[in-house]
């Protein structure tokens, strides 16, 4: 997972990469050999980064510096085994900040309750569970891909001299 | 009085959040083909309310996707249009959308051989 000063489009610098090792392979061996960061969102704070991980069943949270984007690793939200987090979006109301995960292997999407802490990270609070057909049955060998929100006024976008590549 | 947000009262509204899912194959959709009267199979798109006090869904419709393998789909601005990447099929849909229902309603347009579909952006 990269990130890139894009300032200058015809030079791009790396700002920080890094690379992901599984002790051993995940409950489906097969999708799980290795670890899988499926995407990178940034929370609607901008201080932290997403990267939900197919293969190790998390969802990567990192710190981010405002001024470097650097990241810094901080506890992670630990998915169902076998269910491969794959996509998430953010949704933010009056009251809360709330986090939908959709997993490719588990077919689910769940509702978290996201709690910004004071030691500069995020706790997850389950508050809700489906399957992609709304608690009917999945077909054997289905994988959910993509999940999005009707609007998307609380997806924090990349700062515009970053590109954040997984 | 109207105000500015009265007139943005059509804007979506993060009601609604919409989910594909691949390799189903389960719903039979008119070919694309208008010269091919051979039904084609698709996978779903699933529409679902959002209770922004708490979190929950709730499913309001499944939707032909407009082929397999539905791996990325995006909104336009003003929600009206799904544009749907179909890396199954080499395809990519337009869809057009009711704001107000949040409900899937037609394919409108279509375009054909386009290998591996993997992304379908609006650029607006």
């Amino acid at each position: 997972m990269s990130s890139y000063d894009i300032s200058d489009p015809s030079a791009l610098k790396v700002v920080q990469t890094e690379t992901f090792t599984l002790d051993q392979p995940g409950p489906n061996p097969i999708r799980q050999n290795a670890p899988h960061p499926h995407e990178v969102l940034i929370d609607p704070t901008g201080q932290y980064l997403l990267a939900p991980d197919l293969g190790a069943d998390l969802v990567r949270i990192y710190s981010l510096d405002p001024e470097t984007l650097e990241r810094t690793a901080v506890a992670p939200l630990v998915g169902v085994p076998g269910t491969g987090p794959r996509h998430g979006v953010f949704l933010v109301t009056e009251k809360k900040t709330f986090y939908f995960l959709v997993t490719e292997l588990g077919n689910t999407i769940t509702t978290y309750d996201v709690e910004y802490n004071q030691n500069n990270s995020l706790s997850f609070h389950e508050v809700f569970t489906t399957t992609s057909h709304g608690g009917a049955d999945v077909a054997a060998g289905a994988t959910a891909a993509e999940i999005t929100l009707s609007v998307s006024s609380s997806q924090q976008t990349i700062p515009p001299h970053f590109a954040n590549i997984a | 009085m109207n105000t500015n947000r009265d007139f943005l009262g059509k804007k979506p509204d993060e009601k609604f959040l919409i989910v594909s899912s691949r390799g189903e194959g389960k719903l039979m959709i008119p070919n694309f083909d208008p010269n091919n009267c051979t039904e084609i199979p698709s996978d779903p798109i699933m529409t679902f309310t959002v209770d922004h006090d708490t979190g929950a869904l709730d499913l309001i419709q499944t939707f032909p996707a407009g082929g397999m393998i539905p791996r990325h789909f995006s909104i336009n601005k003003a929600g009206t249009l799904l544009a749907v990447g179909l890396q199954g099929d080499g395809r990519v849909v337009i869809i057009d959308r009711d704001v107000e229902t949040g409900k899937l309603k037609d394919f409108i347009a279509n375009a054909e051989g386009l290998g591996e579909v993997t992304c379908a952006i609006f650029d607006e």
